[in-house]
């Protein structure tokens, strides 16, 4: 399976503009995570992927030809989990289940039953949906998610709710299946693209910044990211990003992530997030420039 | 998939304890509808004369199918608002057509409002058979209780899933469904049944033969509008919004494939032939008048007018061919009147073609209400030669006909019962002589007995095909045929009633009640006046009949509701069925003489029949007995009827609400009728000085009547009584 994206802009009829010329490809075997601040348009990429909008110019392709013209065929393949989406109180899990594997148009029951093992819902498959708790419905939505094993799983931000736990099993799970399929994951938690994500996006603004390894991401940050004793006094440098702060006895020990470090700044290793906040932060200041 | 799908839809609303409350409601609301006051929801009090079967099926379940249409629909908008509020469209929708998802929800509503119209039917399936007892047919039931129940609440489901797939607005969809639903009180509703969506209108059936006529008519117009809506659901498919447009661009993205406009097309063609081509109702225009028709014109002679009728009971249609040697024709052009919903096929003079047009009666000439057209043949200046024309079609009601609910609807052509009321089964010509009596020959199932508003009808041969051909001479007949048992009352008198009645009349031996009655009037007062010489007198049960009964030479119908178990159980006419049947038969003899003056008058048939009734059962079972169950009883409910404030005080009645003073009036009227009169009748009788005495002026009274209601004459009023009597109001004034 193939999905390419080219050129992508969204407008919405508000007249919002929520992506910007945005070009990608996803082939199988894939896992892609990306990451972007609220309001990038992370959801607004994934609902185009999905069919639920139409892109205002550019195209995107399934294997080659317009998705919006093979629609069936991607609905038959597609794990979908929203960021936000509401269940049928009244039913069982099972029954929600079972009433999404109709919709995705799978027929066996094992299925069901393997998703709810996954998802840890073996138990409470007799529970009604309205009477578990926000953690639960969350595993429900991953449930019909992964449920049939489908080619393409596009999971918006799919860990929020879960305790660390839980987000490490679920985290598991994906990267699993991503031994066989498009896996596309957005979140804010940059651990988890970092464990198991071989590619990442970062997007900011409509306009993706970064496509490649997270390791490549990394690399591009090195040089940009370094660490000082700050005093209560002490002014932190021109156009940095602080990364953490952290009390000490000397003083504040504070990373930050800038375009240039000052000389009193000691140069640290980059982590993931390190990379992410320097990429979304340069482009913030390029913009600023921009527009300045 | 898609099977798949409506029975996750189903499971899903099965789960919701929503649907038990929706389904308890609609049941509880049926039940409501047994209740005495929805029949004025539904009748002008005026016209409430129901059936057992309207009564206790029709409008029950028309009450219930209406209140649970507006519950499903309520419930229809809801579920899918919140199916859309939660955010579940989004993660289905990735999954599936939302199409496919609204199709199965639809049709999980339909399957589950179904299952509870069924268990409607069921449940109250016992109540009905209790109450409507020998008049209950579970066939009728069925196919009733059905039609009104169930329909409407699909095409509201269809209605108010369409209207939100539109506007995906809760509030717009109710306004709109409540707009449509209110608008079917409207006088607009009155002239056009298809209108009536989801309350049908409530028609008076018959109990004998359920008026296969009304069944056609009510699925046919069931099944149109079930159409139409459908074509408006299949269509608001096509407004389910496209990667979150609006509406209309939503509209125009789902319309690029035109093939999957196909279903909806055809649904809104299929819907539109069928009310477009509905053959039940004559819907003429009224037009203004023409003096035109006022004054018959002379036509022409004609040497014989024959006419032979055929019906197909299985499509509900006469077919028939009229031939009339004409031996002088007057003008250009010959009329006739014909019976609506009938096509003439052909018009021949001596095998020529003739021209002819079909076109519609004037109000002033008190047609146009009747079900009648008038069929122009042009007559290409010869004056001689046998004209032929062949006819046929569907009988159909005049759309006046249906305006006022509870009116009679029951004209019919079916297996067992042929009524084709008000109008002849041949075109009758109008001002066109003969020195020879029209003769009509109908051929009928051979089970079936006729009775006709024409003179001498005969059986004379049985057909091929098993039917009997019956001739009618004297007149262009309206027939009324049905499956009866005929029991001979005496040498002269037969009494024909339907099969269905069988039980009760052997059990309350009610022609026992027939011989006592006319055997008593007969030496009392004077033969029944009707009779024809050679073959005497049937008294013949028909169906449902606005107007309780009528007669004619040689026969005197009888409302079929003279035998239902409510008039049969009418203590204020008789001390049990037999003497309450006995007080129907009376009114064979006094027809209209005695005249309903006024609602609340004191003098009026009613109030001669209870006379003669307890005369009778005093006769038969002696004066104790008659006391107790006639005397008495008058008595008492006069007195009761003298301690009311309003009958004191009439003056007061008018400031009252208009229902009030029709109920009170009616309330006074039924004492004054039932046990007023009687009594001033028997103070009367007392001081004339004795039965005997009694007995001579009543005959006389008889004798005055005409006792034939449609021979145009007033009847006898309470001064004519006492002109004969010799006697004032105040002589016989009860205090």
């Amino acid at each position: 399976m193939k999905i390419d994206v080219k050129d992508v802009t969204m407008i919405y009829s508000s007249g919002k503009k929520a992506l910007s010329d945005v070009s990608f490809s996803l082939k199988s075997p894939e896992f892609v995570g990306i990451l972007g601040p609220n309001g990038a348009g992370k959801s607004t990429l994934m609902k185009l992927m999905t069919a639920g909008l139409k892109e205002t110019k550019g195209e995107i392709l399934l294997d080659d030809k317009k998705l919006l013209d093979q629609e069936q065929k991607l609905k038959s393949r597609l794990g979908y989990l929203p960021q936000s989406f509401g269940l049928f109180d009244e039913l069982t899990v099972w029954q929600f289940l079972d009433y999404m594997a109709a919709l995705k148009g799978i027929k066996d029951k094992s299925e069901i039953e393997w998703a709810m093992e996954q998802t840890g819902l073996s138990e409470r498959r007799k529970i009604r949906v309205g009477n578990l708790s926000g953690g639960q419905k969350q595993r429900v939505g991953i449930a019909q998610a992964i449920m049939g094993h489908p080619e393409l799983m596009i999971l918006d931000e799919p860990t929020v709710g879960l305790d660390p736990e839980e987000r490490v099993r679920f985290r598991n799970i994906f990267s699993e299946m991503s031994s066989e399929r498009i896996v596309f994951l957005s979140t804010h938690i940059v651990d988890d693209v970092q464990a198991v994500c071989n590619r990442v996006l970062v997007i900011y603004g409509g306009r993706i910044l970064f496509d490649g390894s997270p390791a490549g991401l990394i690399e591009q940050t090195v040089d940009h990211v370094g660490s000082f004793i700050r005093k209560v006094d002490d002014i932190l440098p021109k156009d940095c990003e602080i990364v953490s702060r952290i009390n000490t006895r000397n003083g504040v020990l504070t990373r930050i992530v800038a375009g240039t470090l000052p000389d009193y700044v000691d140069r640290c290793e980059p982590s993931l997030e390190d990379a992410y906040l320097y990429c979304i932060h340069s482009s913030a200041k390029k913009e600023d420039e921009h527009e300045g | 998939m898609r099977a798949k799908l409506m029975g996750v839809e189903l499971k899903r609303l099965l789960m919701n304890k929503k649907t038990y409350l929706v389904i308890v409601l609609n049941i509880l609301m049926t039940a409501l509808g047994f209740l005495p006051f929805v029949k004025g929801v539904f009748l002008d009090p005026y016209y409430a004369y129901t059936s057992s079967l309207t009564n206790n099926v029709l409008i029950p379940f028309a009450f219930g199918g209406f209140a649970a249409a507006l519950i499903w629909g309520l419930y229809v908008i809801t579920d899918a608002d919140r199916a859309i509020k939660k955010g579940a469209e989004e993660m289905t929708g990735a999954y599936t057509d939302e199409k496919a998802v609204s199709h199965a929800r639809v049709s999980a509503f339909m399957i589950v409002s179904a299952a509870t119209a069924l268990v409607c039917m069921i449940l109250f399936l016992p109540l009905c058979m209790n109450r409507m007892d020998y008049l209950f047919t579970f066939k009728w039931y069925l196919l009733y209780s059905f039609a009104y129940i169930l329909p409407g609440v699909w095409m509201t489901i269809a209605l108010c899933s369409g209207l939100y797939n539109i506007s995906r607005n809760v509030s717009v969809s109710l306004i709109v469904v409540l707009l449509l639903t209110i608008s079917q009180f409207s006088p607009l509703s009155e002239t056009d049944l298809f209108l009536r969506w989801n309350i049908p209108c409530i028609f008076e059936v018959s109990d004998c033969y359920g008026s296969v006529s009304v069944i056609r008519f009510l699925y046919y117009s069931r099944v149109a509008l079930l159409f139409l809506f459908f074509a408006f659901y299949l269509l608001s498919v096509k407004f389910i919004r496209k990667y979150r447009y609006g509406a209309l661009r939503s509209f125009a993205l789902n319309l690029k494939k035109p093939v999957s406009c196909i279903p909806a097309v055809m649904s809104l063609a299929a819907a539109l032939l069928l009310i477009s081509f509905e053959p039940f109702v004559d819907h003429s225009p009224v037009v203004e008048y023409s003096d035109e028709w006022y004054d018959a014109p002379y036509q022409g002679k004609c040497r014989s007018y024959e006419a032979e009728v055929n019906f197909n009971t299985l499509l509900g249609t006469l077919n028939g061919e009229l031939n009339i040697d004409l031996t002088e024709a007057a003008g250009q052009e010959l009329l006739f009147e014909i019976r609506s919903g009938i096509k003439v096929r052909s018009v021949t003079l001596d095998g020529e073609k003739l021209d002819h047009s079909i076109g519609y009666f004037t109000e002033d000439n008190n047609k146009i209400n009747l079900g009648v057209k008038k069929l122009v043949v042009k007559n290409p200046n010869k004056k001689t030669g046998r004209l032929k024309i062949v006819y046929g079609g569907y009988p159909a009601i005049s759309n006046s006909m249906y305006r006022r609910d509870g009116y009679s609807f029951c004209d019919s052509v079916d297996r067992d019962y042929i009524k084709l009321d008000d109008v002849s089964v041949a075109p009758q010509a109008w001002g066109l002589g003969s020195d020879k009596l029209p003769v009509v020959r109908i051929n009928i199932p051979a089970d079936h007995n006729p009775t006709s508003w024409g003179k001498g009808l005969k059986k004379i041969k049985e057909n091929a095909d098993g039917s009997v051909c019956w001739e009618c001479r004297e007149d262009v007949p309206i027939i009324e045929s049905g499956v009866n048992n005929t029991e001979q009352v005496n040498s002269d008198t037969a009494f024909l009633y339907a099969k269905k009645y069988e039980k009760t009349i052997l059990e309350n031996r009610l022609v026992e009640s027939i011989k006592d009655v006319m055997s008593y009037c007969d030496e009392h007062y004077g033969k029944l006046k009707f009779a024809d010489e050679s073959a005497g007198i049937r008294i013949q049960q028909i169906s449902n009949d606005f107007g309780g009964g009528g007669a004619g030479y040689g026969y005197v119908y009888m409302d079929e509701n003279f035998l239902s178990p409510e008039t049969l159980s009418d203590d204020n006419k008789g001390g049990n069925k037999n003497e309450t049947f006995m007080h129907e038969i009376i009114h064979l003899y006094w027809g209209d003489l005695g005249c309903f003056l006024e609602d609340d008058g004191l003098w009026s048939v009613e109030g001669l029949d209870v006379y003669t009734t307890y005369r009778i059962v005093k006769e038969k079972y002696g004066e104790l007995y008659a006391k107790k169950y006639y005397v008495d009883k008058w008595t008492e409910a006069v007195k009761h009827q003298n301690r009311n404030f309003y009958f004191r005080h009439p003056e007061y009645i008018d400031i009252l609400p208009e229902s009030y003073q029709a109920s009170i009036k009616d309330s006074v009227g039924g004492i004054n009728r039932y046990n007023r009169m009687p009594l001033m009748l028997l103070k009367a009788e007392e001081k004339l000085g004795g039965e005997e005495a009694m007995d001579e002026v009543l005959r006389q009274l008889y004798e005055n009547g005409s006792g034939n209601e449609w021979d145009g004459s007033e009847g006898q009023t309470m001064q004519d009584f006492l002109d004969l009597a010799g006697l004032t109001e105040e002589d016989i004034k009860i205090d």
